[in-house]
């Protein structure tokens, strides 16, 4: 096994099976809490006890966070448990902590860490009810005098606002125009008034019901001038740079409540009977399944792209968080729509035996929250659309060094720390993974050329004709690019499919390049390269052609694996991790 | 890194032109001394406005450039004086090398 997963394999041993109704992340359990919109207080205070909180802090402050591989692949095993815990410990705190973390001073990091280690969840104060995440018209203010700064204002929807240790206030600290204008607080709750703190009662929401969201109105509380992440009027870049850490890493973590759809959805389909027969065995059942399996695919090599990008291609990762923001949530938000139609009504009924897969409503409510909260997909694409115009236009960018996407794609590469001072809110004009395209042109006929695996079907081949596919896309959408406005008003349809076809291509490149870098090293599953070949199909339909047939034949292929996965309780994710 | 020169009316045009294409306005609307964010340009927009200063004059500039001279005046100003820098710069390795 490889290392970055043997922690993710002991926390599924930990955590235990869902199926068994004793055990505290039981489906019941978990779904009972939920309906009674009851935060998991017992399991979160489990995952301290197993000092998952220490993998928000990086090793150098004494955490556990290495490798943003590993991160994700730990918090998928909770996320495919419970989303409201996901969120609620886990991505809440990371996400208020990884800016006071990266860019704050000693003694800013120093309370962070405290916090955390004091088993106290952080909030992440940016939201406002009249500006949503339009965070140049923030109104909370913090007027700064000699020696503190007093916040004004109220922030809403802020997940553990009343209960949480500290907040990370984006607020602003002058009256003039400009991005300029605004500052990140990290307001410590051990050293500030309290009494100048109003807590908004719990939100009710759709999904994540267990969530303690509410708000916050700060009534004049004074911070000392020491709690300036970075520095005045450095608040909206320092937002920009965090948020890419933890754009690039919830989506992956989000495929664990995919992973349980799919489980379920086959169990159900492989007991029920219809008409006489399994309904497994009707087409539509089954293509549904192969490609719900199909998509878990693409988003995990998306999410492995990104995470490893982190650390190896720190400066691009403007572009690529926004575009794994934009692109995972999306996807799998439509394969649990997808896989929904397959259970029917037992998604919906409550009572009875259809209980069994009655977490599948839990599963559907949660999951939009992925997409919704932290950036929507119209505001991912448009920080995409703003530099894309660079990114195809630049002549200056050309792959240099093959060391970078072998150091990406290949996970036996071990992984060079992360550096968040190379974290750039400008890509400027480079992608270096779409930049080996012609690389990898060579890269596939070696391995065609010199048998370094026994394909069947011609893979290789179909697989290389899909790279002259996704370069004539690039091509074209170079030209189609000069008349897209790069206003979010105009944002249209237009400048949406010029956003599209720019992940495509760079998703099926990903997808390659990952299994080019892993052959031999994971299974013969994934050695076979069918789910490749399907994963171009479901990318862009245009990328590859494949007869009737042996598509047929793909599609049974891998029905057969997820049947294997199922019964050996085993995760869908491209590296196997064994479930308990 | 290739460099020319640049006089500040050939910054201050282009980057009138450039912004006036980008909002979909004439050219005589824009007003040199207003801040970019009169015209609907958000920060996000600003950074990819960096990348065409970037692409057209091959220098390197901070993304953040339009939040630290929000006008276009204040704009072509620094421009100008980065384009002059890096001319010299390259004449000197330039004569360098010969």
């Amino acid at each position: 096994m490889l290392k970055q997963y043997e922690k993710t394999s002991q926390l599924e041993k930990d955590l235990g099976s869902m199926s068994d109704e004793s055990n505290l992340f039981s489906f019941n359990n978990i779904l009972s809490l939920d309906e009674k919109s009851v935060f998991p207080e017992q399991q979160a205070d489990f995952l301290y006890k197993l000092g998952l909180a220490d993998y928000f802090i990086p090793v150098n402050l004494g955490g556990k966070l290495q490798s943003f591989e590993e991160f994700i692949s730990l918090w998928r095993s909770i996320f495919r448990r419970d989303a409201t815990l996901g969120l609620g410990f886990g991505l809440t705190t990371f996400m208020a902590a990884v800016s006071g973390i990266y860019f704050g001073s000693d003694e800013i990091k120093k309370q962070i860490v405290k916090t955390i280690k004091n088993q106290k969840s952080i909030s992440v104060a940016y939201h406002e009810e009249d500006h949503g995440n339009d965070l140049l018209h923030a109104e909370v203010f913090g007027e700064v005098t000699s020696d503190a700064i007093k916040l004004t204002g109220k922030k809403l929807v802020i997940n553990n606002a009343a209960i949480s240790g500290g907040l990370t206030v984006f607020c602003r600290t002058s009256q003039k125009a400009g991005a300029r204008a605004f500052s990140l607080i990290y307001v410590n709750k051990e050293n500030c008034n309290n009494s100048t703190l109003n807590y908004h009662e719990k939100i009710s929401t759709l999904g994540v019901r267990g969530c303690k969201i509410s708000g916050v109105e700060f009534n004049q509380t004074s911070a000392p001038l020491n709690s300036i992440i970075s520095k005045l009027g450095n608040g909206l870049e320092v937002t920009l740079k965090a948020f890419q850490i933890t754009r690039a890493t919830l989506p992956g973590m989000s495929i664990g409540i995919v992973d349980t759809a799919l489980r379920k959805t086959f169990e159900f389909a492989n007991s029920r009977v219809l008409y006489g027969s399994k309904i497994l065995s009707f087409t539509h059942v089954y293509e549904t399944l192969v490609d719900a399996y199909i998509d878990i695919s693409i988003s995990d090599c998306v999410s492995l792209m990104s995470a490893r990008s982190l650390h190896v291609i720190t400066e691009q990762m403007s572009v690529i968080s926004a575009l794994t923001k934009f692109y995972i949530p999306k996807k799998l938000q439509n394969t649990l729509n997808d896989l929904s139609v397959i259970l029917g009504a037992r998604q919906y009924v409550r009572e009875g035996h259809e209980n069994e897969y009655a977490i599948f409503q839990k599963l559907m409510r949660d999951y939009p929250v992925i997409s919704l909260a932290h950036a929507n997909d119209v505001v991912c694409a448009s920080t995409i659309i703003a530099q894309l115009k660079y990114l195809l236009w630049n002549n200056s960018a050309s792959f240099q060094d093959q060391s970078v996407v072998k150091k990406i794609f290949s996970l036996d590469e071990k992984l060079p720390e992360f550096d968040a001072d190379k974290l750039s809110i400008s890509n400027h004009g480079r992608n270096s993974i779409l930049e080996s395209l012609a690389y990898l042109y060579h890269l596939i006929s070696e391995i065609n050329n010199n048998k370094i695996i026994d394909l069947m079907n011609d893979v290789c081949l179909k697989v290389k004709s899909s790279l002259t596919k996704i370069s004539d896309s690039l091509y074209e959408l170079k030209y189609k690019i000069k008349y897209v406005s790069l206003i979010i008003k105009d944002f249209d349809m237009q400048a949406y499919d010029c956003v599209e076809k720019y992940c495509q291509a760079h998703v099926a490149i990903s997808c390659i390049l990952f299994w080019v870098y892993n052959l031999k090293k994971i299974s013969p599953w994934f050695d076979e390269g069918i789910w490749l070949v399907l994963a171009l199909q479901k990318i862009n339909n245009n990328y590859i052609d494949i007869e009737k047939e042996i598509q047929k034949s793909f599609q049974n292929k891998t029905l057969i694996n997820i049947e294997y996965l199922v019964k050996e309780n085993i995760s869908f994710s491209l590296v196997p991790v064994k479930f308990q | 890194m290739v460099s020319r020169y640049y006089s500040k009316e050939i910054i201050k045009d282009w980057l009138v032109g450039n912004i006036a294409a980008m909002i979909k306005k004439n050219k005589n609307e824009i007003n040199i001394s207003a801040p970019l964010a009169d015209y609907g340009l958000d920060s996000i927009h600003a950074v990819g406005l960096s990348g065409d200063i970037e692409q057209k004059f091959n220098i390197h500039v901070d993304p953040t450039i339009a939040w630290d001279y929000p006008t276009i005046l204040q704009m072509s100003e620094y421009l100008y004086s980065k384009t002059l820098q890096q001319e010299v710069h390259t004449i000197c390795v330039h004569q360098a090398v010969s």
